[in-house]
This record gives C-alpha cells, sequence and structure tokens, in this order.
C-alpha cells in the first residue's frame, strides 16, 4: 500500500512537470500541435522501451474496444480544458475540473465502471471528496484580485 | 494523456465576462470544465484495464499510440504549414514531456487498479495542489512570486485531511 501511495505521489510530481512543459511547448507551438508532439514523442519511446525487450505483458486480442480510447480522451480533455481556460480564466476552470473529476472517480469506483472493481461508495469518500475541493478552491490564487482588475461595474461574478 | 490542464497558472481571464455578460460560450466552458474532469477520470480507469489485460507498458504505448493518430486528424491540415517549422524550432528538452507522459501513464497504470480510482485521483491532485504552492511560494518556473498565505496553507491542510479520509477503510 505504502508503495502504492509514494508512486501516486510520483505521479503528480511528474503530471506538475509535464504540464509546465506541454505550457511551454503550447505556447510555441499551439496547444494541438503541442498535444500531436507530445503524444507522436511517448509513441516512439514506449514503441522503443518494447522493441528492446522491456515487455510487462503481452499484446492480444479480445478486449473491448472502449479500452483503447484513452488516449483519444485524452487529446479531447485537453481541447475542452484549453478552450474552457480562454473563456472563464485558469481559476475557475482548475476547481470545475478537479470536482468532476474527483466525483467521477468515486462513482467509477462505486460502479466498478470501466473494468474496474466496485469499491462501495462510504461516508469517508463522500467527507473526503468534499474536503479536496475545498482544499482546491482554497490554494487557488485570489480570483476576487484579477475579477476586480477586470470588472467594469456590471461583471456577472 | 492527463496532461489536459492548462497551464499550472494563468491570469484569471475575464474579459470575455465583462464585455459579453455571462452567456453561452461561458456555459459552454464550464460544461467543458466538467467534462474534462470526468474525461480524466474515465481515461485513468480505462488505461488501468488496459493494463491489466496487456501490461502497463503496453497500456501506455497503446494510449500514446491512438493519442497520436487522433491528434494527427485534428492538426492534420496544418502539418505543412508553419506548424511544422515551430515544431522543429521548439528547444528539444520540451519534447521530453513525451517521455514523461509515458512515465505517467505507466505509474497510473500500476497505482489504480491497487488504491482505486477515489484514492489514486486524491493523491494525485493533493500532490499538484501542494506542488503549485510551493512553487508560487518560490517564483519557480519564472512565474510571479506568491508566498504562502494563511488561506493556502489551510487549503493544502484541508486537502491532505481529505485524501486521509479517501484513505480509511
Amino acid at each position: 500500500m505504502g508503495l502504492f501511495i509514494s508512486l501516486a505521489v510520483g505521479t503528480g510530481i511528474l503530471l506538475m512537470l509535464s504540464r509546465i512543459l506541454n505550457a511551454a511547448l503550447g505556447i510555441r507551438i499551439g496547444y494541438m500541435a503541442g498535444s500531436f508532439v507530445n503524444h507522436l514523442v511517448g509513441t516512439l519511446f514506449a514503441g522503443a522501451l518494447l522493441v528492446c525487450g522491456l515487455r510487462t505483458g503481452t499484446f492480444h486480442g479480445g478486449i473491448p474496444i472502449p479500452y483503447y480510447l484513452g488516449g483519444l480522451y485524452g487529446v479531447i480533455a485537453l481541447a475542452a480544458g484549453n478552450y474552457a481556460t480562454a473563456q472563464i480564466g485558469n481559476t475557475l476552470v482548475t476547481i470545475l475540473l478537479i470536482t468532476a473529476q474527483v466525483l467521477s472517480a468515486a462513482l467509477i469506483d462505486h460502479f466498478g465502471l470501466f473494468g474496474g472493481q466496485p469499491i462501495p461508495l462510504r461516508a469517508s469518500v463522500g467527507l473526503g471528496i468534499g474536503l479536496l475541493i475545498a482544499g482546491a478552491i482554497l490554494v487557488q490564487r485570489k480570483p476576487a484580485t484579477s475579477l476586480q482588475n477586470h470588472r467594469m461595474g456590471s461583471g456577472p461574478m | 494523456m492527463i496532461m489536459v490542464c492548462p497551464p499550472p497558472v494563468l491570469f484569471c481571464n475575464n474579459a470575455a465576462i465583462v464585455k459579453w455578460g455571462f452567456g453561452m460560450s461561458q456555459l459552454l466552458a464550464i460544461g467543458a470544465s466538467l467534462v474534462c474532469g470526468a474525461l480524466v477520470a474515465a481515461l485513468m480507469r480505462l488505461n488501468a484495464s488496459l493494463a491489466e489485460a496487456l501490461g502497463v507498458l503496453e497500456s501506455s504505448f497503446v494510449v500514446h499510440l491512438v493519442g497520436t493518430l487522433f491528434a494527427l486528424l485534428l492538426v492534420g491540415r496544418s502539418l505543412g504549414t508553419s506548424t511544422t517549422s515551430r515544431i522543429l524550432a521548439a528547444p528539444k528538452a520540451l519534447l521530453g514531456v513525451g517521455i514523461v507522459g509515458v512515465v505517467i501513464v505507466l505509474l497510473s497504470n500500476m497505482v489504480v487498479p491497487k488504491l482505486g480510482m477515489a484514492l489514486s485521483t486524491g493523491i494525485v491532485v493533493a500532490t499538484t495542489l501542494i506542488l503549485s504552492v510551493v512553487a508560487d511560494h518560490f517564483g519557480w518556473f519564472g512565474l510571479p512570486q506568491l508566498r504562502v498565505t494563511l488561506r493556502r496553507a489551510f487549503g493544502v491542510a484541508t486537502a491532505l485531511v481529505g485524501v486521509l479520509c479517501l484513505y480509511l477503510r
């Protein structure tokens, strides 16, 4: 359990690193082209490891088609996230995204969706999700400040 | 694949709201943000299920291959133009982001079947929240410095208690 928690923390650290690199790349070549390059380099890298004999399993057929679509959803999610950021700003997008992400995660666990083992919802999970969302909101840079900077009397928020 | 989030810190761009009022595009953007979050959760579980069938690295390879093909479909037309020269002109170190992506999917594939989606997501989200507070505090990555405030420290503590709740069985 401890090992996997450490690996999850490692995932978070690398995710942050990749966001920074992706942002720097996206500014230079555009976000969609950045996504393409990102996936292409990843494919070549993972492909090279596999060709060199690093295997963690075997390729075989008979797998439900939806299992293959994670990469497609990643590209769509990136486009949706960038569209939303341009419209309503990073702060609100981050809060909404994290909210939807943790709620969906709990539902996927509860119903055992997409091939996972069901993990029934517990009160502690509901509380944990609430606290996580509250934490995400508190951590955001003061949105009020930048709103006030732009507000011209009749701002709706 | 999971790098769906916008750049870590952008200025809150509310110019559109001020100009147009709270209109259709803002509602669409709220919907897009929620869809984005749900997709990220779904793809984490799907990638892990693929990994349980094929292997964690094999899954990461397939995920990136499918992503490449789909992104190619979306940017294909622009690749003949200035985009290609801009890609070639970009600092090579930035292209390393693809390698980081492979490792992210690999780790996520190992973690999700063991910890479940809620706890995995909770740990990853809390880690990124803490890192962004630390990065802001020291002004890393050329971003404007923002010292840790009581509010932000309290936010981190709240998120950590939240993860503890997800951990309890």
